[in-house]
C-alpha cells in the first residue's frame, strides 16, 4: 500500500514537471517568436522611412508633377496614383519581379496665384499592409525664378 | 517480467532527464538564432541610419547655394561642404577611409587629414553623384538615397 503511494506521488510529481515544461516551452517559444517579428517590423519600418524620405527628396527636387514621376521611375495605376516597386534591401525593382515593398504616392494639385502647390501623400506598403505614410508638399512657380 | 519492470522504472527519470535537455537545447538553439537575427537587424538599422540620415541631416544643415560639392577623399568621393566666417573659408569634408565614413573640419585650404577624421560609422562602399542640379546621390552599401539641394536648385531656377 504505502509502496503504491509512493509510485502515485511519483507518477503526478513527473507529470505535474511535464506540464511546466510544455508550459515554460509555449512561452518562451512564444517569447522567440514575438522577438524575431518585431525585428522584422523593425527592419521594415526603417526601409519604409528610408523609401518614403528619398521620394521626398526627388520630389522636391523636380520641377513638375511629371518631372517627379520621371524622376521617381514610378508608373501611374488606373486611380492615378504613382507606383514604384522595391526590392527587400530597399533598392528600386523592375516591376515584373516581386517587389518587398511598394510606394504609392497620390498627388494633389492645389491651385495658387502665382503657381501650384503640390501635395504628396506617400504610402510604403509589403503585400499586407501599409508599414510608413509621409505627406509632403512642394510648391512649383508659373515663372521659376519670380 | 519484475526485471523489465525494474529497467524500465531506472531508465525512466534517465529519459525524463534527457527529454528536458533536449528542450533546453532547442530553446538555447533557437533563442541564440533569434537573438542573433535581432541583434544583426539593430546592427543593420542603425548602421544604416548613421551613415545616409547623418549624410542628409548634414546637407542640409549646410545647404547654401555653392556650399555643397563633390570632391575627391582618400578613397573615393568626398561631401565637400564649405561655409564662410569672415574672410576665411572652412570646409566639412565627409568621405570613406579605412573601412569607415569619416568627417573633418578645418580651413578650406588644408589638405585631407584622414587619420585625426571624427569616425562617423563602418562603412565599406561610399560613392556620391549629382543625377540632376539640385539633387545629389549618395550609395553606399546599405542603399542609395537622394538629397534635395534646395538652395542649389533656387539658385539654378534664378539663374
Amino acid at each position: 500500500m504505502h509502496k503504491s503511494r509512493r509510485g502515485a506521488a511519483f507518477y503526478v510529481e513527473t507529470i505535474l514537471l511535464v506540464l511546466f515544461l510544455l508550459l515554460s516551452l509555449t512561452v518562451l517559444a512564444r517569447m522567440l517568436g514575438t522577438a524575431r517579428q518585431l525585428s522584422r517590423e523593425a527592419r521594415q519600418l526603417s526601409c519604409a522611412v528610408r523609401i518614403a524620405q528619398d521620394a521626398a527628396e526627388q520630389l522636391a527636387a523636380s520641377d513638375s508633377r511629371e518631372d517627379f514621376a520621371v524622376l521617381l521611375g514610378a508608373r501611374q495605376t488606373e486611380d492615378g496614383t504613382l507606383a514604384r516597386a522595391y526590392n527587400a534591401e530597399g533598392a528600386p525593382a523592375a516591376d515584373a519581379i516581386p517587389a518587398a515593398y511598394t510606394l504609392l504616392c497620390r498627388l494633389e494639385e492645389t491651385a495658387q496665384p502665382h503657381g501650384v502647390l503640390l501635395t504628396a501623400y506617400f504610402t510604403v506598403c509589403n503585400d499586407s499592409e501599409a508599414l510608413y505614410e509621409l505627406e509632403t508638399q512642394k510648391y512649383f512657380c508659373a515663372q521659376p525664378g519670380k | 517480467m519484475k526485471i523489465r519492470k525494474e529497467t524500465w522504472m531506472h531508465m525512466y527519470p534517465l529519459l525524463l532527464f534527457a527529454m528536458i535537455v533536449l528542450s533546453l537545447l532547442f530553446l538555447m538553439c533557437a533563442g541564440t538564432e533569434v537573438y542573433s537575427a535581432a541583434v544583426e537587424g539593430q546592427a543593420y538599422n542603425r548602421q544604416a541610419r548613421a551613415a545616409l540620415s547623418y549624410l542628409a541631416a548634414r546637407v542640409h544643415a549646410a545647404d547654401n547655394a555653392g556650399a555643397v560639392s563633390i570632391g575627391a577623399g582618400p578613397e573615393g568621393d568626398a561631401l565637400v561642404l564649405r561655409e564662410r566666417a569672415g574672410d576665411d573659408v572652412y570646409e566639412t569634408r565627409i568621405y570613406l577611409y579605412e573601412g569607415a565614413l569619416r568627417e573633418e573640419y578645418g580651413p578650406a585650404d588644408l589638405p585631407l587629414r584622414p587619420e585625426s577624421a571624427e569616425r562617423i560609422a563602418a562603412l565599406e562602399r561610399f560613392f556620391l553623384g549629382e543625377e540632376r542640379p539640385g539633387l545629389l546621390t549618395a550609395a553606399t552599401e546599405y542603399g542609395e538615397i537622394h538629397i534635395a539641394l534646395r538652395c542649389e536648385k533656387e539658385a539654378a531656377d534664378d539663374a
